[in-house]
Order: C-alpha cells, then structure tokens, then sequence
C-alpha cells in the first residue's frame, strides 16, 4: 500500500499549497518602485510629499528598444497629512503599488525641518516597508524641486547616485552622511544631537554663486558653490539638529573639523598660508591617521573636562610658495602651523556649538557618560542641557607622510 | 453519403468483424483465472456463444486483480534428468529441450572418434556463441588424431577429457540442467555412445564490443578504459589494476528465463565479511524472469527505492571501481551491462569522479568546491529566483531589481509560467538531444540555441535573464558526475520551484528541511547516505576538500573494511622526518 499513502500524502501536499494563497506576492511589473521621497510643507498643517519613482524600461540598456525619449523616472507629488497615509492617495492616480523598499533617499526641505520632523521619522521607523538604511538629506528650498531637477551626472540609474554620494563624502569630508536609523536614534538620545546632509538647487554660471573665499575650498554651503554645468544639484553643508527641530547650518569646512572630531574624516584637500614668510599658499591632502582620542573628567559640581586629540597626516599636493618645506628642517614648521590652524578651526566650531546653536553634534555626551554608574543619574544630568557649559580641549598632532611625487622644490629660474 | 456512412462506422460500435482473421485470445492461464474467480466455476469458460439474456452485463475487471498464480518454477523434468548412455537417448532429450528442429541456433554435429565408426559422438553447441577456431582444432583432435582407447565405454567422457583434448578448460558433466547452461554460454558439449557423462570443452566466442573509452564518465588524467557488456572482459580489467590474490570473484545467476551471470567482487582480506554476506544474500533472493542492466538489479537491491538519490553508484570506469575495492566496498557486474555498480555507496561519493585523486590536490579541491556550488545551484536556483522576485524583492541590489522588472515589463506572462515554460523547453531540448539520431544531432543544437537563447526573448515570450538562469542550472547540473543523482536533482528543481513560487524562501527553507531529512534517513547496505558528515565519523578530510595522497592513511570509517590502515603514518620514506611536523 505504499503508493496508495504516497498518492494521500502528496495531494495533501498540494492541497495545502493552494491554501497559502499567495498573498504577499506581487510581479514586479505590478509595482512602483520609490527611490527617493521629499517632504516640504504643505499650505496648513501637513506635508507635500514628492516620490520619485523608477521607470524600469530604461534600467534594461537599450534593450527595450524605440523608447528613447523616456526619462528614468517619473516624478508625482501629493499632499497628505501623513507620510504614509500618500500611499492610499497616490494610488488613486498610479495603477501600480507604491513599493518603498528601495526608497534610497528621504529629503526634508529646510522650513519643514526647522519645525521640527520627529512626528515624520516616528511613522517613517515604524514601517515595515522603509529601509533603515537609505539616506537622509535637508534641502534648502524646497524638496520638490531638488527631487524634479536632479539629473544624474552619468549615472544610468538614479538610485545608483544615492549610494554614491554615501562614498564621496569619505573623498572629501563636505558633508556627513546620515542613516534613517540614526536620525532616529540620535533624536531619541540624552547623549548626541542629530546633523544632517545638507543639498540645495544650483542654477545658472558662476555669478549667482556666493563670492569666492580667500581660500576657498569649503566655506560654502549647498546651492552656493560655483559650479556650472548639467548637475544642478549640491550637497555641502550640515544642517545641526537639537531635537527634532534644525538650528542652524554648518559650511563645508566646518563639517570637515566636525568630521575630524568624530573620526569620521576620510580625506580631503586643504590650504595654509606659507608660515615662514606668507609668500603662498601651500595645498595639502589630509587624511585622518588615528581615531580620535578622547579624555573626560568631571568634579564634584558637574563641570566637565574633555580633551579631543586629534592625530592627521597631510601630504603636500601643491606648494605655490618658494620655500622648500619638504626639507626636513621645514617640514616641522609647516606641521605646526597646519596643526595650529585645524586647532583653531575645530575651537571655532566646538564654540558655535555650544554658544549659539547650544548642540553636542560631536556625541561628547557618549563619552561623558561613561563617568556615571547609573543610567538614573546620567539621565537626571541633563547633558544636552550642560554641554554649553563644558570645558572642550582640542589638541592636533600632524604628520607629513609624502611630498608627492616632487621631492623638492626649486624656485623658478629668474633672469 | 459514403464518406459518412464510413464516418459514422468509424465512431460507432460493431461487432468484431474478424476481417484479418485473427484475435489475440486470452491465454488459459488467465481463462482459468478469469471471471468467478470464487472457486465454483473455474472450469467454465467464456463461449463463444451469444448469452441468453441480451443485457448481460459483466463488470470489467482490472488486469491487476486477476490472479495469475505464483509463478512457480515450471520446470521441464527432464532438466533434472541425468544423461543416459545411449547416444540416441541423448539426442532426443536435447531435441526437445532446444525444440529441435524448429530451433535453428542449436547445432548437433555426429563424429566418429578416431576416425572409427564404433565410436560414435555427437557434439552439441549454439551457432555464434562459439569460437570457430577453437571448434575446429576440437574437431581435428578428436577425428584425425585420437586414437579409440580400448578402456570401458563408461569411462570414455573422463579419458577424453584426459588424454585426447587440447582445449583449456574441460569438464565431465552428467546431468541436463548443467549441459543446458554450459550450452547456453557458449560451451560445446560431447556426448558419446554408450557413456553416461558429457565433456564440455570451453569455446566461448561471441561477438562483443571491445575495451573502449568512456563515454558518460569523461577524464582528463587517468586510465582511458571502460568496461564493456562482457562479464569477463570487465573482471579481467579489474583485476588487472588489482593483481592480488585476495581479489575475490563470486557467481550467482539471476534471472529464471534470462540466467543472467553476476559478479560480486571484493578483497577477502579487507571487504567486511558482513558486507559481503548481505550483498549475496540480497542477489540470491531475487526471483524474477530476467536481469537485463546493473540498473534493474540496483533497484531489486536498494533499501530505499522510493527515495529520489540512488543508493548503489554505478560506473563504467574500473579504475574507479577498484578505488572503491580497494577501500572494502564490495562491486557488483552484471553480465551484459557496461555499468558496475559498488556499494555502499554515499552522497559525497557520488559527487566525486575519481579524477580529482589523480591530480594534484589543490586542483582536485577547486574542483570539488566548484562542484559543491553546482550541485546547489542545479536544485535551488530557479526557486530561489522566484521567491526573491516575486517576495523579496528587498533582498537585491535596487539596479539588479529594475533590470529585472525592466526585463519583464514586456512580458505577457507571470513569473512561474515564465520559468516552466523555459524549464520545459529545456529539458525537451535535453531529452530529444539524447534520443535524436546521430545523423540529426547538429539539429538540436540550432533549435535549441535559436529556440530558447534568441527568439524566445525577441518575441517578448520569456525575460534574457531567466534564459542566463535558466542556462546555468542547466550547465551545474551536468557538472554533477553521477548522472542518478543529477536526474534526483532535476526532479527536486521543480519541487523547489513551487514551493519558492508559492510560499517564498519560507517554502523553500521548509523544503530544504524536509528534503534534508529525507536524505539524512537513506542508508546504503547499513551505511548512512550522508556519512561522514552526518553522521559524523572519524575524521576523514576527503569529502569536498581532497588531501595530498601521503595523507590518506586511513580507509573511510564508516565501511568498517577489516584493514583500517591505507599507508603507514609516514609514507614518504625519503623525507628525514616523514614531512610532517610533531608526529
């Protein structure tokens, strides 16, 4: 009688397959895949919401074949009172599902953000559909526009650029990145303020830029770097959280010395003035060599003690200035002097930090906590609360590794 | 209004005409057996006659409940018979044992011994079974050169034997059963008058294949030899790699109308005695009429034969299968079939060739890996691919997921029916390559290129990558050595996909569950399918990983072979210290 239960097993089998009924399969032709979502205030007390959605046809590489005018991806909007209740009412426009799990990039436009985007994150965690890794910027103007008039420079696909840009702030240390799940966590924590990415829309040549600075590099904040051409959009900047709530936006190099002290600086170009005599500016790759160190005291009445050593290695890139400094007599003063401008960069910063944008960007607080035994009186401290108040030494140590490939400088022969 | 009339004849019921004058008529034996079966009415047969009633109605019966009966040996009493004396006696019970005359194979040539008429021989052998020459010098021995001795008629067979004969191997036989089956394999047999015995003389000589390269069983490096359908031939070859006088052969037949001849080899000194016993056992009870391939017996023999692996390797290559004597496995030949199966056998096993022994052994371990990756993927990859596209579409890069969806925007189908409609195509393509005649092979390669790698996509019936996915399982399942248990694992492809289709990687992890347990239940001749990893045995590195050959000291654990030790610890005398350090 085997056959006879190989034949009763089997159509039991197959009988419970047909119970599963399917119900969380979907084609992917029956779906809208999301890349990137943009909030901006709406007219009363809501959002406007901006999907930029995929045109698979276009992913295929000529391969579809006659469809040459159409775009990447299509671009709708609505407004809606919540993040997630657009779905409903976007669906009633587009015949395909809204499909967020590959939605890179979650944009808040500037004014949005200075009210305040916790109640937005708090539908945004609790999604099953929103990826905790995909990025998260701050526009300055509006979302919707930066979302419309991003073009990808090369890129086929525009989900590819989100990832990108993730990599190129550890090039140059313009902006920082941040994740979903870590603005969502860094509003939630006694110990840390949130940043932010910042982007903006650039239009037109040079003109509408803001003046060159002396040496300029990064004193700039997005849609104010003078760049021209067929990418409109710009990232720099960081946009500093207390709360929920934006207070105030970091330039480019203040966001490297705020990248430096947190150990997340991956390299970048600088200049400095030729110590010895101001005859030139000297250019230099910087990279961070260690970690930074962090040391912490507190006394009795709560008053904190933190010391930040910093430990970089710049390589001399370019050197318009006459002297040698790769001789190893010179080559102590240019390290001493970059070491003394980063000092008194990462000062500045700490100091606007605490006066007026009154933020521990920098997490000092994870540091400081480790000085309290109890979660309790951590929390009773009130660190965020304190932080203006906090004693913060910032030390750096530099080291030029290389000259590049010239090993001395030769002044031009003078007739 | 003919045309119709004949349309009308077509589709309607008539009575059998009985045009061609003939009808396949139930034999008696089921007659008998037939309607009534209750006993009381066995003797009444169906007439011919119209039934009384019109509307008789008898219920059709199954075939397969009608009793045949045990198909008890029907055995011809004069098999067991002696033979007689006279010649003429002889003669006659050969004539109706081979039905002689009708039967034209059997030859019986009359002599005179010596070349004098009062001796009076017959010798008896099957046209094409024997060696003409080899008949010839026997006939030259026995006509022109032996002298008629003036001993005992009686004696006559034994002197023969003795003293008159050249050929190589003659014995005095008496009884029917043995000279029919000496006959049968070609012997020839001698009867002489007024002796009760019958010398056999060994004239084999049949047409057969000769030692060929393999042709399932490809190698690079390695012996170029397979066996062939002749049973000897395949034990010579293997007892030409193992010259050792351990090397056992044994007989049985199996088969009651087919005699088929199988060999069960193995080294007395080293195959557990245990192994051997129950290998033999097993051959010997298998009643059936014949034994036509090694296949036939390995389903008779296998414990699990509801089970999708095979549990018995069959090879063609007897380097292969000496490696596995060697190791105490026990093989068995079946004559007639090029394919030698040993067992016990386990999964690892089968996904190894042998080769990989025979080169150096990090290229044998690349092999295996690489093998490893193949066996996975040629069960799991089209079910994996339709969970992940039709419910995890968050588990793959956003870019790989558009080109996918970009892909199949086109496409009028769903994914399932995309994926069996390329599956199909391909086993077709696979089936009809191997059974299309040699003349039209170049056929299946164009249709099948054309077919499923080019219009298939042009015509918007299937995406470009399901025809990559579907052509890389295809390739990893040819990768898989043992063509058995490639075909297990082309039948589990479609379990796989339903359960991905339907239920996700969810199903599938359940259907991995299932199938590993099944396969963790399977035990060859005792010894579990899965060793020597589940369950784990004594450490032995030669499952994926292949060691150099100066590690292999010892034999598999899990064979129990009497001899544990394959090479002492330090086999490479000319090292100082053995090559191995703290030993």
């Amino acid at each position: 009688m085997p056959a006879t239960k190989l034949y009763a097993f089997l159509l039991l089998v197959i009988s419970l397959l047909s119970l599963t009924g399917c119900w969380s399969m979907r084609e992917t032709d029956e779906i809208a895949y999301v890349l990137a979502v943009g909030f901006d205030k709406g007219e009363k007390d809501n959002l406007v919401l901006t999907l930029s959605i995929a045109n698979p046809r276009t992913a295929t590489g000529g391969g579809g074949g006659g469809g040459g005018e159409e775009t990447t991806r299509e671009i709708v909007s609505v407004e809606t009172i919540g993040p997630l209740a657009m779905l409903d009412l976007l669906n009633t426009a587009i015949d395909r599902r809204i499909y967020l799990q590959h939605a890179k990039a979650f944009i808040f436009s500037e004014d949005l953000a200075r009210e305040g985007i916790g109640r937005w994150l708090s539908a945004l965690m609790r999604f099953r559909e929103i990826r905790g890794n995909s990025e998260v910027f701050i526009c300055r103007g509006k979302a919707r526009d930066l979302i419309q008039k991003t073009s990808p420079f090369l890129e086929l696909s525009p989900a590819k650029q989100f990832e990108l840009i993730r990599k190129m702030s550890e090039i140059h240390g313009l902006y920082p990145t941040t994740q979903l799940i870590d603005l969502y966590l860094d509003t939630k924590s006694h110990a840390k303020q949130a940043v932010l990415p910042l982007a903006a829309i650039h239009e037109g040549e040079f003109e509408l830029a803001k003046p060159g600075h002396e040496r300029g590099l990064g004193e700039y904040l997005a849609g104010e770097v003078p760049v021209a051409g067929k990418s409109k959009v710009q990232f720099t900047g960081t946009a500093v959280f207390r709360e929920d709530k934006l207070v105030g936006l970091l330039d480019g190099q203040d966001t490297r010395y705020f990248l430096m002290l947190t150990g997340h600086f991956g390299s970048g170009y600088m200049g400095i003035k030729d110590p010895l005599d101001g005859s030139g500016d000297i250019g230099l790759r910087v990279r961070q060599g260690q970690k930074p160190k962090y040391r912490t005291g507190i006394d009795e009445d709560g008053n904190v003690a933190i010391d930040v050593e910093l430990f970089l290695e710049p390589e001399i890139t370019a050197s318009y200035s006459a002297n040698d400094f790769e001789r190893t007599d010179l080559k102590p003063i240019l390290e001493e002097a970059f070491s003394k401008q980063t000092e008194q960069g990462c000062h500045n910063l700490i100091k606007r930090t605490q006066d007026e944008l009154r933020a521990d960007i920098f997490g000092f607080g994870e540091k400081v906590k480790r000085k309290f035994l109890t979660v309790q009186t951590w929390e009773e401290y009130k660190w965020l609360e304190r932080y203006p108040e906090a004693q913060v030494n910032v030390s750096v140590r530099s080291q030029i590794r290389r000259t590049g490939l010239l090993m001395k400088t030769i002044p031009t022969r003078q007739e | 209004m003919n045309i119709l009339k004949t349309f009308l004849e077509m589709i309607s019921y008539r009575e059998n005409l009985d045009r061609e004058g003939f009808i396949l008529q139930e034999t008696k034996d089921e007659k008998i057996a037939g309607p009534d079966s209750d006993g009381k009415a066995a003797d009444k047969e169906i007439s011919d006659k119209p039934r009384a009633k019109k509307r008789n109605f008898i219920k059709p019966r199954r075939p397969s409940e009608i009793n045949y009966g045990d198909p008890a040996e029907k055995t011809d009493s004069a098999k067991t018979d002696s033979a007689s004396s006279s010649l003429a006696e002889n003669r006659e019970v050969i004539n109706r044992l081979y039905g002689l005359p009708d039967n034209k194979d059997i030859i019986t040539r009359d002599f005179f011994l010596g070349m004098n008429s009062a001796y009076k021989g017959m010798a008896v052998f099957i046209d094409g079974l024997t060696d003409k020459a080899v008949q010839d010098l026997l006939f030259q021995a026995l006509m022109l050169f032996a002298v008629p001795p003036d001993a005992d008629r009686g004696k006559l067979a034994k002197l023969v034997m003795k003293a008159l004969l050249p050929g190589n191997q003659v014995k005095v036989i008496s009884s029917f059963k043995d000279i029919l089956a000496a006959v049968n394999m070609g012997d020839t047999v001698l009867f002489f008058d007024g002796c009760a015995g019958a010398v056999v003389v060994e004239t084999k000589g049949w047409e057969h294949r000769g030692v060929e390269r393999p042709v399932t069983e490809q190698s690079i490096q390695g012996p170029q030899e397979a066996f062939n359908e002749t049973l000897r031939a395949n034990t010579a070859l293997l007892r030409k790699i193992i010259k050792n006088e351990n090397l056992t052969t044994e007989f049985s037949v199996v088969g009651q109308r087919s005699q088929t001849m199988i060999a069960v080899m193995y080294l007395r000194d080293l195959a557990n005695p245990d192994l051997v016993k129950e290998v033999k056992r097993r051959i010997n009870s298998i009643k059936t009429d014949s034994i036509l391939d090694s296949g036939v017996l390995e389903q008779f023999i296998e414990e699990h034969p509801y089970n999708l692996h095979p549990t018995a390797l069959a090879t063609e290559r007897p380097d292969r299968v000496a490696s596995k004597i060697l190791e105490g496995r026990v093989a068995i030949i079946v004559d007639g079939s090029p394919n030698v199966l040993t067992v016990p056998t386990t999964m690892y096993e089968q996904l190894q060739t042998g080769e990989e022994m025979y080169i150096h052994w990090q290229y044998g371990t690349f092999v295996r890996w690489l093998r490893a990756v193949a066996f996975l993927l040629s069960f799991l990859l089209p079910g994996l691919y339709l969970a992940v596209v039709l419910y995890h579409q968050e588990m793959i890069p956003t870019e790989l997921i558009l080109a996918i969806a970009g892909n199949r925007e086109k496409v009028p189908f769903p994914s399932i029916v995309e994926v069996l409609l390329m599956e199909l195509s391909f086993e077709l393509i696979r089936e009809a390559g191997l059974r299309i005649p040699g003349v039209m092979g170049a056929t299946i390669g164009i249709v099948g290129a054309l077919i499923l790698g080019q219009a298939a996509v042009q015509a918007n019936i299937v995406s470009p990558i399901l025809v990559i996915l579907v052509s890389v399982t295809g390739l990893a399942s040819f990768a898989i050595p043992y063509h058995s248990l490639a075909f297990s694992l082309r039948i589990y492809r479609f379990v796989y996909i339903a359960l991905g289709s339907t239920l996700g990687i969810f199903g599938i992890s359940m259907g991995l569950i299932a199938h590993v347990n099944l396969t963790a239940n399977l035990k060859s001749f005792g010894v579990p399918y899965l060793a020597p990893t589940g369950p784990r045995t004594a450490d032995w590195t030669d499952i994926v990983t292949v060691a150099p050959a100066f590690f292999h000291e010892r034999r598999p654990d899990y064979i129990n072979p009497l001899d544990m030790t394959r090479q002492p610890q330090v086999s490479r005398g000319w090292i100082k210290d053995g090559g191995k350090k703290n030993d």
